[in-house]
């Protein structure tokens, strides 16, 4: 029943902050040895941190940020390698990195090849230089297309893009152009998101007086879904709301999440769930690094829920993959029936024409991944 | 000449913000009432509401002791409630004291409130002492105010310059008390009539009503009569304001206290009623009784339908403090059971809803309170219409009547324009214009209750910068081309929104309260129409277009917690929403129709 332990490494610091970023990443401040410090302070606290994971078997590693492709492949060597000092790291494991274009060159993709790195997770965004600009972002289209090569170069055959739809003022069509340049490059796995303004954001305080205007919801809903035929006609299958893959190249790492299950995540405000509790670390680079100096660890918080409310969690996590979930795995992962659990529901939202008639299964309708909020609301405590 | 020469009965009027709680907290000070320490600000205004909104809502009364070189005196300080809602309890606190203090604020001058007051003390022919208050203020202009008090018929040299703030002016205010005020007439050896000028509930020994004796003398253990009510009970307590309750043995023809006798509920202690003794006792009340009469209507219904009896009970234990305060069951096809209730005004409202939703712990959903018509059909049917709801519009209605209000209106010159333009909006009728300085006009409007219940009193605010003042009592009621506006959400009725508006103002009020609706009804799984009509003619319309997007694209790195906390939240606001029909409407739509505008 234990499915493989995912390990997450946060590496916090990006070149610039773009301009929809709320994440906890951090402008990379003008001082040497920041990154090597950094570096120092997660492999401090892979060797340090206490845990009843040491030793679990391990089926993903994932860099994520922030942007890691700015730490030196060689610090991401020793950190995969003091990963698989504390566990059991499978034979195949997928270790991916993201990675912004215009962070790399061949030499240093073909050190985090040999690192152990096995995919690469590129932050496109957008084909439009235009655009580029306007998100803040650092690169333009010609550098990520010549990183797509470079990658290929090095010996990474899973590559996935990343794009970003829904940003003010675009339209279905420039979604799907965006798409269609993505997928020229022919990657095996595409990630596209739907804009989420964030109070605190650049773009936040632009639309809020008024000087960006967003497209309407429809208009997002009508882009997502010009994005999800692009990539069903270059064979990537839709399996979750915002990921698309060739069969067999979907994310280990990321379907955990999905899935409810065990991860361990080290770094700055990295999140972890495990054993039924989810924890996580200090945000701030600063407060992190001097925790873990002291503590050798550095969790700023947990939650522990309750049954109902790990029941709904489960659901609600289920409902974000295109499959949904069957009632038969409801019903082993909880021990009783979804009707039992939740009597009514699902024949409701199946009269809403939110989830599919489908026998056996929970599955969200087209319209009903749009609104899988409404969805889940019921599931929840 | 009664036989209490040491006795003074006197209150304190004034127009809100001039500084009467303070000058009552500094006159319980300099007369060593209280101590400095036991001072907290407004030690009269006992309710933690009252303290917050900084206005007196239960007037009460306080016994000072003071000495002057040769002679003691007793003075009763009874406070007066500062608002219009409450302008019959002021009436019968005036009618238990001999002399005012008529407080003017020396920056702002006088107010409409000052003069209504006023009036209303010259009425019980009371003693007037202007205060000039605030004088430490840079902006207060004494010499103005004095200018003022002789338009007003007032004389100026009588006034005493004050700052009840620093406390300058406060020993002459005592020294005038004893010197003008007359001490209370009255026969101690005739039979008993005391005025309740206030009560309140005390859970350990009922009703507790505070009383001014006109005549005779109430003892405790006697056995009295209510007047109006006509029920008879015994006085288990007796006693004084110091300001803590103090037993006596007797109270006596102008004297003031308070007494418990076992009554259950406030209402059977009216404001006004006379006590007199259950045997031998007065023939003829005292004059001024009314009974309480709500000027507004509300439904009041439980958020959560289950919380029904618990909302009942809590109306219940507010009505025994809020004579006041009436309700009715009733039923709405939209808001499933609760309550009609009827207010004094729109802050009493105000208030019952804020002790319901704090003392009680109940959510309320509130409908947009209605002012009563009278509606005359043509078979001679005779209604009075609480709930526009009820009302049967079409044919069979000879005329409707709503209620009117004398509204005196002050104002700097500049703004008369500004102000007249208001009323006129508003359907109020002009009667007089004065001016008692050259600075300023008062003037006098005829306007039906129903226009200015809501928001003449901010538009009348706005318009003059703040300057303007209103007062106003009813003045009967008069007939109005009237309409109901029905508004109808996804094609259903909704009967807890319905209106009763003047048939020229029908459709940009609907047009207004369809836009407030679009606006504060998050949108559903389906467009929803909105339309507002007269008599199934539909005179505007709005859609709230279908929600098609309710989902976070990314979880990033592995935060599940962020992402579920934010879905948690939204599902406990939609716990707090009304099912009408297919619609989830949260609780602010019923008030919808209060903030219709023009």
């Amino acid at each position: 029943m234990t499915e493989p332990l995912g390990v997450y490494l946060h590496m916090p610091y990006c070149p610039y902050k773009c301009h929809y970023c709320d994440f906890n990443a951090y402008r990379l401040p003008p001082r040497p040895g920041v990154l090597a410090e950094m570096a120092e302070g997660i492999a401090e606290e892979v060797r340090r941190a206490g845990g009843e994971d040491r030793g679990r078997e391990v089926g993903s590693i994932y860099f994520g940020g922030g942007t890691p492709s700015l730490f030196p492949p060689d610090r991401i060597a020793a950190l995969i390698d003091l990963v698989r000092r504390r566990y059991e790291v499978r034979r195949g494991a997928e270790v991916t990195l993201e990675c912004n274009p215009g962070t790399v060159d061949l030499a240093s993709l073909r050190a985090l090849r040999r690192a152990g790195v096995t995919r690469l997770s590129l932050g496109a965004q957008s084909f439009s230089q235009e655009t580029l600009r306007r998100l803040g972002r650092g690169h333009s289209p010609d550098d990520t297309r010549r990183v797509v090569r470079l990658a290929r170069e090095a010996g990474f055959h899973r590559l996935n893009i990343d794009v970003i739809y829904g940003l003010p003022e675009s339209t279905r069509e420039e979604a799907r152009a965006d798409a269609e340049e993505a997928l020229a490059l022919r990657p095996d796995h595409l990630s596209a998101y739907a804009l989420e303004l964030e109070d605190g954001t650049y773009f936040g305080v632009l639309v809020r007086r008024g000087q960006l205007a967003l497209p309407s919801d429809a208009e997002v809903v009508a882009s997502g879904e010009a994005v999800a035929a692009a990539c069903h006609e270059a064979g990537l299958e839709r399996y979750e709301i915002s990921n698309f893959a060739r069969p067999g190249q979907r994310s280990r790492h990321n379907l955990l999440y999905w899935h409810q299950g065990d991860y361990r995540g080290f770094g700055p405000g990295a999140h972890s769930h495990f054993a039924g509790r989810r924890f996580w670390n200090v945000d701030g680079p600063g407060p992190y690094l001097r925790s873990v100096a002291v503590q050798g660890e550095a969790v700023a918080g947990e939650e522990v829920l309750s049954p109902a409310g790990r029941r709904g969690e489960w659901v609600y996590l289920h409902l974000r993959l295109i499959d949904g979930f069957t009632l038969a795995a409801f019903h082993r992962r909880f021990g009783l029936s979804l009707d039992e659990a939740y009597p009514g529901v699902r024949r409701q939202l199946e009269r809403q024409g939110l989830l599919e008639h489908r026998p056996g299964r929970v599955q969200p309708s087209p319209s009903g991944r749009w609104l899988l909020h409404r969805v889940a609301e019921p599931f929840l405590p | 000449m009664g036989d209490r020469t040491d006795l003074r009965n006197f209150c304190i009027i004034a127009h809100i913000d001039h500084g009467k709680s303070t000058l009552a907290d500094r006159l319980l000070e300099a007369t060593g009432t209280l101590q400095a320490r036991e001072m907290h600000d407004q030690v009269l205004d006992s309710m933690d509401l009252e303290r917050e909104r900084g206005i007196t809502i239960k007037a009460q009364a306080v016994r000072l002791e003071y000495a002057t070189q040769d002679e003691r005196f007793v003075l009763n300080l009874i406070d007066t409630p500062g608002h219009v809602d409450f302008s019959y309890e002021v009436s019968r606190s005036l009618a238990a004291c001999e002399g005012a203090l008529l407080v003017i604020d020396a920056a702002q001058g006088v107010e409409a409130q000052t003069l209504a007051n006023l009036y209303l003390a010259l009425e019980h022919d009371l003693e007037i002492i202007p205060v000039i208050n605030k004088i430490d203020l840079p902006q207060a202009d004494p010499e103005r105010v004095r200018q003022e008090l002789l338009q007003i018929g007032l004389d100026p040299e009588q006034a005493i310059e004050a700052s009840a703030k620093d406390g300058t002016g406060v020993a002459d205010i005592l020294e005038a008390v004893v010197e003008r005020v007359p001490p209370p007439g009255g026969d101690s050896e005739a039979p008993l009539k005391a005025l309740i000028f206030d009560s309140h509930f005390d859970a350990y020994r009922g009703v507790v009503c505070h009383i001014r004796v006109v005549d005779g003398r109430i003892r405790s253990g006697q056995r009295i009569r209510l007047m109006a009510t006509d029920a008879a009970y015994e006085v288990t307590d007796l006693g004084v304001f110091r300001p803590q309750p103090t037993p006596v043995e007797a109270l006596s023809a102008g004297e003031v206290g308070y007494f418990a006798a076992g009554i259950k509920v406030v209402r059977d202690a009216r404001v006004g009623d006379t006590v007199t003794t259950a045997e031998r006792g007065a023939a003829e009340p005292l004059a001024g009784y009314r009974p309480a009469v709500p000027m507004v209507f509300a439904g009041l219904y439980p958020s959560e339908p289950s919380h029904y009896d618990l909302l009942r009970e809590a109306l219940e234990r507010l009505q025994l403090n809020d004579g006041a305060l009436s309700f009715e069951p009733e039923t709405s096809g939209a808001l499933g059971f609760g309550f009609r209730c009827g207010f004094l005004g729109l802050l009493h409202l105000e208030i019952v809803q804020e002790r319901l939703e704090r003392e009680y712990d109940i959510d309320l959903v509130v409908t947009a309170p209605s002012v009563v018509y009278t509606v005359h059909y043509l078979d001679g049917r005779v209604e009075r219409i609480e709930n526009p709801a009820a009302l049967e519009m079409g044919r069979g209605v000879d005329r409707i009547e709503e209620p009117y209000v004398a509204a005196t209106l002050i104002t700097p010159t500049s703004f008369v324009g500004p102000v007249m333009e208001l009323c006129q909006e508003r359907r109020g009728i002009f009667r007089t214009i004065e001016y008692p300085s050259p600075e300023r006009a008062v003037l006098s409007y005829e306007l039906p209750l129903g226009e200015i219940m809501y928001d003449f009193f901010d538009q009348l605010k706005s318009r003059t910068r703040g300057y303007a003042s209103l007062d106003y009592q009813l003045a009967g009621e008069r007939e109005g081309d009237l309409v109901r506006v029905d508004l109808l959400l996804n094609g259903e009725m909704v009967d807890a929104l319905s209106f009763i508006v003047h048939e020229g103002r029908a459709q940009s009020q609907g047009r207004a309260v369809c836009e407030k609706l679009r606006e504060v009804i998050p949108r559903q799984l389906f467009d929803v129409p909105i339309q507002a009509a007269v008599g199934g003619k539909v005179l505007a319309r709005e859609t709230i277009r279908a929600l098609r997007k309710d989902v976070l694209a990314k979880c990033y790195g592995g935060d599940i917690t962020r992402k579920r906390k934010l879905l948690e939240k939204q599902k406990e606001g939609k716990k707090r929403m009304r099912r009408l029909g297919q619609v989830e409407v949260p609780q602010e739509a019923f008030m919808a129709v209060l903030r219709r505008g023009d």
